[in-house]
């Protein structure tokens, strides 16, 4: 744990006078290897006239040879296609899932209500009773049911299913297999504790600005500042900062700039500017330290379907100088010190949890490391770019570290395969609203939180009152 | 039923065709003379026949948005075997617009 | 170690009533952090032997923490009274230091975080250099291998700023006469104000860099002639024959005097907000000036045309201050040929020219085509149309190559109303007929 690592060794306490002319310890930040491997989620030609029927034939190419050996080891009984649909025969079908739902929010459906305009309220969850689950495959589709939870599938999701077609045209599933984990590179053992410290949803440029102070506290810890001795060696050996996404605030998405016209706003500052400012800063004074990869998030200025694509260097006039300073595009995949990593900001995460029943953000994202797919429900509600080659969503190494950012709490944990394999998930908290950041030990892939706190008003009403009580 | 469903797919690529072809037909005709026109006019029509043929095996995706070439790389990554034939007519004249058609 | 620092601290504590943190201290003297937290510890410890006047500290603790079964590192910042409690909750303490030192009793901790936010900013290039961490490869580059991460940064997609210069392109046809016009000019409907000054400011400047080369732009144009008379299919001849005249009169306005003005909108060109004040003010001239006009303007522009030229010099150089010199002996240079001048000059002074002999007014209309994939499509979208008081019923003619105008309009909108009165008070009724037209416009 890093607080045992960093707890005081020897006895030299800063609660005691300065000691002599001679200047404090000073710690060599631990290096590690890095490379990026973010390509596939780099865009180039930004074409947005196809359709996104590329994407889903793509997916399904690339998706059923790897299901089909799954169903075969599984059931071993034949795989049809369902054009080739005996009814009442057993057979395995593998396809892609839909989701037909009533409550899903539909621009058509609003035009064609506009009569009556009842605008169509917005939920946490929209998944209802009346939903259908059906399985596509290249032809044909077929409306599922039986065995398989309905309302914790997600649309675009390739599966394999297990059943026979009933005499009314519906399928009953007995059983289904999702790709589950791809394979994995082993890690090297490492010699010493080194860790990256995972971080998102720092929200900058919002109103309430008594986060601040926290956020400055993550940054004195990680650049040496505060602490004792201790604690300043054990930060030595964070060797890396990982920011996954929202950096800035929702709030500097200035809804009136794009409805107000524009003579009024001209003179007016966009709300990201000083956010963006701010960031620069806070940037600067972290790679002036050690390295930082700057992840996009939902309300980044840059483009906001997936992936996203790194902010543009010129957003950081100071910070953009240091070659620590990495802007990195949303999935993110880097190996680091032998260590993959693989995440995003959190948009595929929290897209399915409106989705589907599942609540949890660790559970959903262990679910699509399953479905050996990042993003199932892009491009169908959550915003894509239509790719026609290749599904760059496909997992095709398991990671060691799989994390997903602006989750409401900080969870984690350590999945185990076949052949040794580990994965370490990670559900980094929303900073702002928690305080807290991760640490990711990369010798032993364990993850624990770190958090800061700061007195404040209410804090000391709450004190008195526990003192009255 | 099976007769029936031949029918359809007939009449479903005489439309295809019409249209395509009503474009297409009229720039041969101009340039070649009528006598050789014949000629290259068949083997012509033969291989666009066999694009066209391509272009409706549902086994390699949806054709709209993409070049036939890049259709075809598609079918080759994920190892569903495109003919060769195709790559070889479509590179062989891969300046036409007919050919490569988006 | 000598003890200077105590009363240095005494002085910023208690004289001038600041805040004292660990960092601010550590950046103001230039010591090491770890020595910043023991001199404000000895402070404190100093101060409170002497019992003088009553000092509050907050405190950093940081250690293990059990939380909900999960434990974690947790770092804090705690007021003095609180220091004991909150210690005894950690199940393992890994620091514990002075972070601040000030006078008054901090209510909430934003004050700290505002006291370093300062320091830190004025020694931002060497924030981390009294902290005990040092990174070997966090170095800034260099300006030349910033130059060259730039540029592999850019590398890798050229393609989208091809893309988009290609769709500005498009709406650039002065200087390109574009394949397919129709399109270009479709597209130019949905650009916004800001893109077409945009184009506007290309077409300048590129006149202006090939000013040597007068043929060049004159020939192009030329050749685009035709597909510009397309877009105004449904006019007459009559009409073309007219918008040739207008033609004629918007380079004598264009060429002599806005050319100069249209200079400085380009030395200006970062400054792009002021940027739409000065075409305003071209535009605006120009329409006072056709208020001036007598109404039967459309027979006696050949003849006034000379004249007309010379209007709007002194009428302008009141607003233009200042001159500029080389853009206007390239603008004299290229007089002789007015008429290339227009085109090349400025297709979206068409629109202000056009101006001159009739209003116009947007319309929402809807337009059914087939496509490429033979599909029916149905585009709804404001077209301006032009009409001119006589033929109001008669032409209802579509303008799209002159869209360029109305997007630009909104912006002058209050100058003109502004000119227009105080120009000449009897033509102020149509003028301000003028501008509630224009009031249609700011939605882009």
């Amino acid at each position: 744990m890093f607080s045992d690592l960093s707890a005081q060794k020897q006895g030299s306490s800063l609660l005691s006078r300065p000691a002599s002319e001679d200047q404090g310890p000073v710690f060599e930040r631990l290096s590690l290897a890095y490379s990026p491997c973010s390509e596939r989620y780099k865009v180039g030609e930004r074409s947005f006239t196809r359709q996104y029927a590329h994407i889903y034939a793509a997916r399904l190419m690339q998706m059923r040879p790897l299901l089909s050996e799954r169903a075969q080891q599984k059931w071993d009984v034949p795989i049809r296609k369902l054009c080739d649909l005996q009814t009442g025969e057993q057979c395995c079908i593998v396809g892609t899932l839909f989701k037909r739902m009533d409550l899903q929010p539909s621009i058509l459906r609003e035009i064609s209500d506009e009569h009556n305009l009842l605008p169509q309220p917005a939920r946490a969850k929209y998944i209802s009773d009346t939903d259908e689950l059906i399985l596509e495959d290249e032809l044909q589709r077929i409306k599922l049911e039986g065995r398989i939870d309905r309302d914790k599938c997600v649309t675009g999701s390739v599966i394999a299913i297990y059943g026979a077609e009933r005499n009314d045209g519906k399928f009953t599933v007995e059983d289904f297999c999702m790709a589950d984990l791809p394979l994995q590179t082993p890690r090297p053992a490492l010699s010493s504790d080194k860790f990256v410290l995972l971080a998102s949803g720092l929200g900058l440029g919002s109103s309430q600005a008594d986060s601040m102070l926290g956020l400055q506290l993550l940054v004195d810890m990680v650049t040496g500042q505060l602490g004792d001795q201790g604690e300043q060696s054990g930060a030595a050996t964070i060797s890396r900062v990982l920011l996954a996404g929202n950096l800035l605030s929702q709030s500097t998405q200035d809804k009136d700039a794009s409805t107000k016209p524009k003579y009024l706003t001209k003179k007016t500052q966009a709300g990201t500017v000083e956010a963006i400012r701010l960031l620069d800063e806070l940037l600067l004074q972290l790679v002036a330290s050690l390295p930082v990869d700057v992840m996009p998030g939902q309300y980044d200025p840059t483009n906001y379907t997936l992936p996203q694509q790194p902010l543009h260097r010129c957003m950081f006039p100071l910070s953009s100088a240091y070659p620590t300073l990495q802007l990195t595009s949303n999935p993110y995949t880097a190996n680091i010190d032998g260590v993959r990593f693989l995440g995003t900001s959190g948009q595929n995460v929290s897209d399915i949890q409106k989705y589907s029943s599942m609540d949890s953000h660790l559970e959903i994202l262990e679910e699509t490391l399953r479905l050996r797919h990042l993003a199932p429900t892009a491009p169908d509600t959550l915003g894509c770019y239509p790719f026609y080659q290749k599904d760059p969503f496909i997992l095709e190494e398991c990671p060691h570290v799989y994390f997903s950012g602006n989750a409401p709490t900080f969870e984690s944990k350590l999945i185990k395969g076949p052949d040794g394999l580990e994965v370490l998930l990670v559900t980094v908290p929303e900073f702002s609203s928690t305080q807290t950041a991760c640490l990711v030990n990369l010798r032993t892939l364990e993850c624990e939180p770190v958090s800061f706190s700061a007195f404040s008003a209410d804090d000391d009403d709450d004190s008195e009152m526990n003192i009255s009580h | 039923m099976t007769t029936k469903r031949g029918l359809i797919t007939e009449s479903f690529k005489v439309v295809k065709k019409a249209r395509r072809g009503g474009k297409r037909e009229k720039r041969p005709t101009p340039s070649p003379p009528p006598q050789k026109e014949a000629d290259t006019g068949t083997v012509r029509e033969e291989e666009l026949q066999k694009l066209r043929q391509f272009d409706l095996d549902w086994r390699f995706g949806p054709c709209t948005g993409i070049s036939r070439l890049q259709r075809w790389e598609r079918a080759k990554l994920h190892g569903l075997n495109p003919p060769e034939e195709i790559r070889y007519l479509l590179s062989q004249t891969h300046t036409d617009p007919e050919y490569n058609l988006r | 170690m000598d003890e200077l620092y105590l009363d240095n601290i005494d002085e910023y504590v208690n004289d001038h009533d600041k805040i004292v943190t660990y960092k601010w201290l550590s950046l103001t003297l230039g010591v090491h952090v770890n020595t910043a937290k023991q001199m404000l510890y000895h402070y404190l410890d100093h101060k409170r032997k002497e019992s003088s006047a009553q000092l509050h500290a907050t405190y950093l603790v940081s250690g293990k923490f059990e939380d909900n079964g999960q434990t974690g590192h947790k770092v804090s910042v705690v007021k003095e009274d609180q220091l004991e409690d909150f210690k005894s909750k950690m199940s393992l303490i890994v620091s514990v230091h002075v972070y601040s030192v000030q006078k008054a009793l901090l209510k909430d901790s934003g004050p700290l975080y505002s006291v370093d936010y300062d320091a830190v900013k004025d020694n931002l290039k060497n924030c981390s250099k009294y902290s005990a961490i040092r990174c070997a490869s966090a170095v800034p580059m260099s300006s030349l291998e910033l130059q060259q991460a730039r540029e592999i940064h850019r590398a890798p997609s050229p393609e989208p700023v091809n893309k988009k210069s290609g769709m500005n392109g498009d709406a650039n046809v002065a200087s390109k006469p574009s394949t397919k016009p129709q399109k270009g000019i479709m597209g130019m409907f949905a650009k916004t104000a800001s893109k077409n000054q945009g184009n506007e400011k290309d077409i300048k400047q590129e006149q202006k860099e090939e000013s040597p080369v007068v043929d060049a732009p004159k020939s192009k144009p030329a050749a685009k002639a035709n597909p510009m008379t397309n877009f105004f299919g449904s006019q007459t001849a009559k009409k073309l024959n007219k918008a040739e005249k207008e033609e004629e009169t918007a380079p004598s306005s264009s060429s002599a005097e806005p050319q100069r003005q249209s200079s400085r909108p380009e030395e200006k060109q970062e400054a792009a907000a002021v940027e739409p004040i000065k075409d305003t003010k071209k535009d605006s001239r120009s329409k006072t000036k056709r208020i001036v006009d007598s109404d039967s303007e459309e027979e006696k522009m050949d003849k006034k045309k000379r004249r007309r030229i010379k209007k709007p010099e002194p009428d302008s150089s009141d607003e233009d201050v200042i001159p500029d010199s080389p853009q206007q002996m390239e603008t004299r240079e290229s007089t002789p040929s007015p008429k290339k001048e227009v085109e090349s000059v400025s297709h979206s002074h068409q629109g202000t020219s056009e101006m001159r002999t009739r209003k116009r007014r947007r319309v929402l209309k809807a337009r059914v085509f087939v496509d490429e994939d033979g599909s029916m499509v149905t585009e709804k979208g404001y077209e301006s149309e032009s009409y001119s008081e006589t033929e109001e019923d008669v032409q209802a003619t579509k303008q799209a190559a002159k869209d360029p105008f109305p997007a630009k309009q909104p912006a002058s909108n209050k100058q003109d109303e502004k000119k227009s009165q105080k120009k000449t008070s009897a033509n102020a009724n149509k003028g301000s007929k003028q501008a509630s037209i224009m009031g249609f416009f700011p939605k882009k």
